[in-house]
């Protein structure tokens, strides 16, 4: 609709849009203009001469089918329009802007005073603001803004009118919770805000908004409390992000590397939710929220290991379940990382540790596959990773297929053809649904379960203690932003145990919040 | 590496409690003694009311709150007594590791040669020591609690295994025997020197912490060595490792094989302990030569500890030397008891001197 209205402007102008080179000035002068700054750091002012803003912009978006560039007269005032088709609003472009300018027959003769006419008066909206630079300017059409220039005026005007397709609030796909709301994040960067907005209804929630990736410019929205919010943390968060130079940022992953800073890390410091009820509840325990925008996850940062093995279920169930729960998590952690290589060290090397009855069970079961147990458990972990992928990957329509390849095919016949033996199957059924109770971790479980696989092969228990002593060292030389990692087990904070392992009752929980800040060294 | 990292008190003390829980459970009793089990126990007792009096050097150099380190208070004998210690700690994490190696070739692979084994673990130690103290610190913390309750476990599962019958006169073979086994148990108490080599990177109050570790070590010994005569008798004597034989014993119902339960813990307390040597090694080097990390002591020091423990394992008498307890007994005496001393007494003449 803004399309055509504006071409109808246009004939009555006498403009044509026909690109003649000839008729067309435009064209002829378009290789006059200067060359576009590569970096950002010089800046061009807007020109008072529409004709060279248009013809930059021009330069700039290279003619590109989604930017509109159109000129137009109001009362006589000679204005340029520009929006980006695909993020703004046509309809409510067309009814609050462009055709009460148009039609307005009072406008101020002063280009001054019409800019701030415009801006006070004629649109009715409250996102209005200016820009001065023409990088500035190509930023706000990228951010979904409607831009007014006028002829005179060394500044533009850039109205909010977003409107684009997007994926609304769903459910939450990776944090499944039986008695918590159901909403969770999503890829629109200012739904995210109004998600959290809606749970914290505080002055003192702010968002502090950065920009990440030279080409894609990604925006960072850092929020948090700030009655509870350690600024020091903050702040190196924000030097981190603003000194990064990615040249795009799509997704979490490159963000939560940035500000981690151990390479060698087995388990993250930089925790991730898709809900945000467990977001709000971090921002109210001192921590920092990071939402990148075109992400439906939001980083939290610091992060305690600790927090891997709660949900946000924990704390509408009673007090007992929480803890049983809790120990279920702790217990299946183990588990899933332990019991192939604990498998593999009784086959191999402690079969005294075995009763004699089960003993004898599991070497017939093993004498009649042809592989060695450490190679048939490696083997059918691998088999059974990538089925995970598998399932993971493909359309929803084919995903039944898979379940009956991966668990009939390959489990049942291959223990039918004695490619590996019954127990094993047992095994890894445990392992695989195990790593799954907690699934924040999968990928570390995942990854230290071959390893100890190997370990095992090679020296039995001996192995896997050491391993453990490894692992256990690794995780406690985390301090994420001056936290201890291990908080509160190892340093220990009697303080923070009230939510630890068991979590108090409601009443003596609200009587004394906890901050993260409380832990640091 | 070295970073200006403090730890906690508590921490300090449970890892201390760690390697000497480390100590007490890798015990090899000397068959050639005269003394009867009951005589351990009496032995323990005795050590646990000697030791406040051994370690008072100790205890006043906590007193005088010193937070450099203690070859700063020699400045010309510094450098030759920092490289006395540092292979001092090289003895200690030989011995560690070789009595580890004893261990795992008689407990796990009786017939398997461990020496990749003890390969990858001088490897993982390496890099664990690296990642400096704090990390070794509260991973000491952590596992100590599986000490603790892998202990009580077995304590319980014992209960009903006791026997008092295999109580004997105490003194039986005589007073000196029982001295002997004192100062025996005395010596094998070397915690205290990394208490004083840690003093300086320790917050909290660790007058108060070191006298509760020296009553909860001297308690826990007792009581140990009481469930060993009681549950093994005369027996335990022949054992080479009589604590994990306890172990062995103990069941609670369908669990049977609850010495795997302590036997992990052991290995990871050597672990630690090893750990923190090669750390106190690689920061006294750093400081005394001032190589800022350029010069990786760490490394070097494992090498050293392999090569020893290689040539032990093969040679019965170099392997003696190295177990033999006079040579234990002089090297607790210079390093935990005359160290101390002679740093007190300096401190004092200092403090003379500036009043």
């Amino acid at each position: 609709m803004f399309r055509f209205y504006l071409k109808n402007i246009h004939r009555k102008s006498g403009n044509t849009n026909n690109g003649d080179s000839v008729k067309n000035p435009l064209k002829k002068n378009l290789e006059e203009i200067t060359d576009i700054p590569e970096n950002s750091e010089r800046e061009l002012p807007i020109y008072r001469d529409i004709l060279s803003n248009e013809l930059y912009l021009k330069k700039s978006f290279g003619e590109s089918m989604d930017i509109l560039i159109k000129t137009a007269e109001a009362d006589s005032a000679k204005l340029l329009f520009c929006m980006a088709d695909t993020l703004c609003d046509n309809l409510l472009v067309t009814q609050q802007i462009v055709k009460p300018l148009l039609e307005n027959t009072d406008l101020p003769s002063n280009h001054e005073k019409l800019m701030n006419y415009i801006s006070q008066s004629v649109i009715a909206g409250v996102d209005i603001k200016k820009a001065y630079s023409l990088q500035q300017a190509e930023q706000e059409i990228l951010s979904g803004m409607f831009l007014v220039f006028c002829e005179g005026v060394d500044y533009c005007l850039c109205f909010g009118v977003q409107r684009f397709t997007k994926r609304g609030v769903e459910q939450s796909q990776s944090e499944v919770n039986e008695k918590s709301s159901l909403e969770a994040f999503c890829e629109c960067f200012k739904d995210n805000l109004a998600l959290l907005r809606r749970r914290i209804r505080s002055p003192k929630l702010h968002f502090d908004t950065l920009e990440a990736g030279v080409t894609s410019k990604t925006r960072i929205c850092l929020c948090y409390l700030t009655d509870r919010v350690n600024y020091e943390i903050l702040n190196q968060i924000k030097n981190q992000i603003n000194s990064a130079r990615f040249d795009t940022v799509l997704s979490s992953g490159s963000i939560t590397e940035l500000i981690e800073g151990n390479r060698f890390a087995l388990f993250s410091a930089v925790g991730s939710t898709e809900r945000p009820d467990t977001a709000c509840a971090e921002m109210a325990e001192g921590r920092i929220l990071i939402i990148i925008d075109g992400t439906p996850f939001a980083l939290i940062a610091p992060y305690l290991f600790s927090e891997n093995f709660q949900t946000v279920d924990d704390y509408n169930v009673p007090p007992f379940y929480a803890l049983f729960t809790r120990i279920l998590k702790y217990s299946a952690f183990f588990i899933a990382i332990f019991l192939p290589s604990v498998y593999i060290a009784v086959c191999s090397f402690h079969h005294e540790v075995l009763p004699v009855a089960m003993l004898y069970d599991m070497a017939v079961q093993e004498s009649i596959t042809p592989f060695p147990v450490l190679l048939e458990t490696v083997f059918i972990h691998f088999v059974y990773e990538i089925v995970r992928e598998a399932g993971v990957r493909m359309p929803k329509s084919v995903g039944n297929a898979v379940s009956i390849v991966g668990g009939l095919v390959i489990g049942d016949a291959a223990v039918s053809a004695g490619l590996i033996a019954a127990p094993m199957l047992i095994v890894v059924a445990m392992s695989a649904i195990t790593s799954f109770v907690i699934p924040k971790l999968y990928q570390p479980v995942a990854f230290l379960r071959f390893v100890f696989m190997i370990i095992a092969g090679v020296s039995g228990f001996y192995g896997i203690a050491i391993g453990f002593c490894v692992m256990l060292i690794n995780i406690c030389s985390q301090n994420p932003f001056s936290v201890p990692f291990t908080s509160p087990f190892a340093p220990l904070f009697l303080s923070a145990f009230r939510d630890t392992l068991f979590r108090q009752n409601w009443t003596k929980l609200s009587r004394r919040s906890f901050n993260i800040s409380s832990m640091e060294k | 590496m070295n970073k200006a990292e403090k730890i906690s008190s508590y921490q300090l003390f449970l890892l201390m409690a760690v390697s000497r829980a480390l100590s007490t459970l890798t015990f090899i009793p000397q068959i050639n003694e005269n003394a009867g089990l009951i005589d351990y126990i009496a032995a323990s007792v005795a050590a646990w009311l000697f030791m406040p009096v051994v370690f008072m050097p100790v205890i006043l150099l906590i007193k005088s709150n010193r937070t450099d380190s203690i070859f700063t208070l020699f400045p010309k004998a510094g450098k030759p007594l920092s490289i006395a210690v540092c292979i001092l700690l090289l003895f200690m994490a030989v011995f560690t590791l070789s009595r580890l190696n004893l261990f795992i070739s008689t407990v796990f692979f009786p017939e398997k040669d461990t020496t990749v084994l003890m390969i990858i673990t001088l490897l993982a130690v390496c890099y664990c020591a690296s990642l400096s103290l704090e990390p070794v610190a509260r991973a000491g913390t952590l596992i100590f609690v599986f000490l603790a309750l892998s202990l009580a476990v077995i304590t319980v599962s014992l209960i009903d295994k006791l026997e008092f019958n295999y109580i004997t006169p105490v003194m039986s073979g005589g007073i000196s025997s029982v001295i002997k086994l004192v100062v025996s148990v005395t010596v094998r108490t070397v915690e205290p020197l990394f208490l004083i080599l840690l003093l300086p990177v320790t917050n909290g109050n660790v007058k108060k912490g070191f006298i509760i570790w020296i009553a909860a070590t001297g308690l826990a010994l007792s009581v140990i060595t009481a469930l060993l005569t009681l549950s093994l008798g005369e027996s335990a004597l022949y054992q080479l490792f009589p604590y994990h034989a306890m172990a062995q014993l103990a069941d609670l119902g369908v669990l049977e094989r609850m010495d795997a339960l302590l036997t992990g813990v052991w290995i990871i307390s050597a672990f630690l302990r090893l750990c923190l040597i090669l750390y106190l090694i690689n920061d006294i080097c750093q400081k005394t030569f001032k190589t800022a990390n350029k010069v990786p002591f760490t490394a070097i020091s494992g090498v050293i500890i392999l090569t020893a423990v290689l040539v032990s394992e093969k040679s019965l008498s170099y392997s003696g030397f190295i177990f033999s307890l006079p040579l234990r007994a002089c090297l607790f005496v210079i390093f935990v008891i005359l160290l101390p001393t002679a740093a007190v007494i300096k401190i004092k003449i200092k403090e003379k001197r500036v009043k």
